[in-house]
């Protein structure tokens, strides 16, 4: 076994390598010497590798709970996918991509609120409600987008209120009467900003 | 070459050139640190007129050896590097403040019995630490050959090694014990 061999040896010539103290005094002689401003490229160098260490162990971890469809709420992993999310949303620059991304945020929720009906066969009021405040959101940021924009967020927000409001209501087609009100604030809301692109359209 | 550039330059090569001066100046810390300091002095002088298109290991290499020549020639008008090199190497010298574990005293036996070229080769690659690129240019061979040649002088090592597995008995063994040898005549 050669490497271990080669180790032995590489371990010897670190014995001759130069006391860090001495490294770190000359570096600075030099730049004042060649007149250059003194950084410390060495703490620079300890911050991107902590950085680099940190990105290589959450990357793996964050890559699969964005994306796997186990990660569905009460997964250990799932706070990291939110927290991901949100930072996608705060990376938007646009109002318009972050009403587009907060719409795929919303499929996705919808999604997981289908595999949690289909494994555990009903989905918490919790999560509902907190779907339905999301919606609610975006129809409301959506006001600051084009007509044309805003009416395709209304029509993708009806069905998505229509899918969860399945999703929610039990097997005896019972809603509970606070999501209900909820969904009833929701539909109108959606109502009223599409009059609002209707009367555009009509030129009232 | 911006003078910018050098403190990335300095911590590139900082190691390699106080190894280098190290095993040639007898293994004496303060001795090395000087001459390291001296080095990288006259290279940030001379740094504007530096090549980058030029092996940089070589070029902070050659005026680390020019300084230590320079330096041992106001001792010694006539001192041949060469000679300064394998001297300190084979007396063990420049292991003179290291550790010296059985293990260690065994590898560095089996390494002085091997070819002169293969030893050095051995030492520069796997003790100052220089690529193989590096050692193609500075010894003016195939990157490829050299991996090969390296790899059979690790090889002798160990068949030395398997052959004499006690405590060497060698020729870098006084120097190490920095006992006096006993001169002709003396009872031991």
């Amino acid at each position: 076994m050669n490497w271990i061999f080669e180790r032995k040896l590489k371990k010897l010539g670190q014995e001759a390598d130069p006391d860090p103290r001495f490294v770190r005094l000359l570096e600075k002689r030099l730049q004042s010497a060649a007149g250059l401003p003194m950084r410390n490229v060495s703490v620079w160098k300890w911050a991107v590798g902590c950085m680099s260490s940190a990105s290589l162990v959450f990357s793996g971890a964050g890559a699969f709970a964005y994306t796997s469809d186990s990660v569905i709420p009460g997964h250990p992993l799932y706070g990291l996918r939110s927290s991901v999310e949100r930072l996608e949303v705060a990376l938007a620059a646009q109002p318009s991509s972050r009403v587009r991304i907060s719409l795929k945020h919303l499929e996705r929720r919808l999604h997981e609120h289908q595999l949690l009906k289909k494994q555990q066969g009903s989905v918490s009021k919790t999560n509902v409600t907190a779907f339905i405040n999301q919606l609610n959101r975006l129809v409301e940021e959506s006001d600051a987008l084009s007509d044309a924009e805003r009416n395709e967020v209304n029509e993708k927000a009806v069905t998505l209120k229509s899918t969860e409001e399945s999703i929610a209501t039990d097997s005896n087609g019972i809603l509970e009467p606070e999501v209900k009100e909820k969904i009833e604030n929701l539909k109108e809301k959606i109502r009223a900003s599409s009059r609002k692109y209707d009367n555009v359209k009509s030129g009232n | 070459m911006d003078s910018k550039h050098f403190t990335a330059f300095y911590q590139k090569h900082v190691k390699r050139v106080y190894r280098f001066l190290y095993y040639r100046v007898g293994g004496k810390k303060e001795f090395a640190e000087d001459m390291t300091q001296d080095v990288f002095m006259k290279a940030l002088n001379a740094f504007d007129r530096y090549d980058p298109a030029l092996s940089d290991t070589s070029w902070i290499i050659t005026i680390a050896r020019n300084h230590l020549i320079n330096s041992l020639q106001k001792e010694r008008p006539s001192v041949n590097i060469e000679e300064v090199e394998s001297i300190a190497w084979e007396k063990g010298e420049a292991f003179r403040t290291m550790s010296r574990t059985h293990e260690r005293l065994r590898l560095l036996d089996a390494m002085t019995h091997l070819p002169v070229e293969d030893a050095r080769l051995v030492r520069m690659k796997h003790l100052e630490g220089w690529s193989y690129e590096d050692l193609a240019v500075e010894l003016g061979k195939n990157a490829g050959t050299l991996r090969v040649q390296a790899h059979r002088a690790l090889k002798a090592m160990k068949a030395h090694l398997k052959q004499n597995p006690g405590i060497p008995v060698s020729t870098i063994e006084p120097a190490l014990t920095d006992e006096p040898e006993p001169e002709a005549g003396e009872a031991i």
